[in-house]
């Protein structure tokens, strides 16, 4: 028979480990921090702060993301109408008020993926933006209906 | 997408009796490439620009006396200051170049993107870099005619109120 007693006390090759999660610690840790510059990429206990940070930053900054996702698509519709003659304000104004229901993201792909399809978006704004301007001319050169005087034409008849 | 879309165009502009502000609005847009729908930071899809007759800006109002740039060495007393007018004698194109540099604060590839801008102060253009345009920036501001610019017989045609 076999002496149990080193064994059971724990002496030499036997101890108990005193942190039975050391390894896989540095294990989660490294697939956390792995991208980050530095030391912090290798060494535990720098990345401790940092990686707690990111995982914070992973839920605290998603409208941030939104945001500035939103602000490129902007970007890239200005950009695509830009080459077209037209500013970004009244392109989307002109497709609100038809009642086009496409939105930055996919005006964004269409710019960039469909350049002929975003171009005949822009020339709908332009001629949308002609018409107004006739009906609006026509408007003002009608002749007023009878029964109402206007300043314009006391003064004509003086 | 069409092969020619990601490629680094050069962009030629005229500075001449231009706001070197406005300009770097509209130069710093290039630059980057925020004119083009594939736009995004980290994508380098910012093209050369070229600007030549930088000698020849012109500011607004007192600018050129009170428009200052300032200049620390890092060192002890090392803080100096100098007018628009001064900086402009000394090294022609600087005053553009630092509007354009201001533009682009915040940017990580803010020095990439300012090699990419060649500034001259006269017409004088090197062969390599005039081989390599293949664009105009249309310039900020309408240049005003003036006096000297009209023909006697456009000033004598001019009709009169009185005589």
């Amino acid at each position: 028979m076999v002496s149990l007693t080193l064994a059971l006390l724990g002496v030499g090759k036997n101890k108990m480990p005193r942190n039975p999660m050391r390894q896989w610690k540095r294990v989660m840790q490294r697939r956390l921090a792995w991208h980050f510059r530095g030391r912090k990429r290798n060494c535990y206990r720098l990345s401790l702060c940092p990686v707690k940070k990111s995982l914070r930053f992973s839920t605290t900054v998603r409208p941030i993301r939104r945001r500035n996702i939103n602000n490129l698509f902007m970007n890239r519709i200005a950009a695509g109408c830009a080459q077209h003659g037209l500013q970004y304000s009244s392109f989307m104004r002109a497709l609100y008020e038809s009642n086009i229901m496409l939105n930055k993201k996919m005006l964004a792909q269409l710019s960039i993926y469909e350049p002929r399809s975003f171009q005949s978006l822009c020339e709908f704004a332009k001629k949308r933006h002609t018409e107004l301007l006739q009906k609006g001319l026509a408007v003002a050169v009608e002749p007023t209906p009878s029964g109402i005087i206007t300043r314009d034409m006391i003064k004509k008849s003086l | 997408m069409q092969w020619a879309v990601l490629a680094r165009t050069w962009w030629i502009y005229d500075a001449n009796q231009q706001c070197p502000f406005r300009s770097a609005y509209r130069l710093t847009t290039y630059l980057q490439g925020l004119h083009k729908p594939v736009y995004h930071r980290h994508g380098d899809v910012g093209d050369h620009v070229v600007v030549f007759n930088t000698r020849h800006i012109a500011m607004r109002g007192d600018f050129w006396r009170t428009y200052k740039h300032f200049h620390h060495t890092r060192y002890g007393g090392g803080f100096s200051r100098a007018s628009a007018y001064r900086v402009h004698e000394e090294d022609p194109t600087r005053i553009l170049e630092r509007a354009c540099h201001n533009r682009l604060s915040g940017l990580d590839d803010k020095r990439t993107l300012m090699k990419r801008l060649h500034l001259f102060p006269d017409e004088e253009i090197p062969n390599e870099i005039l081989e390599n345009i293949s664009g105009q920036i249309q310039q900020v501001q309408a240049i005003p005619k003036k006096l000297e610019d009209y023909t006697q017989e456009e000033i004598d045609s001019f009709p009169r109120l009185f005589k």
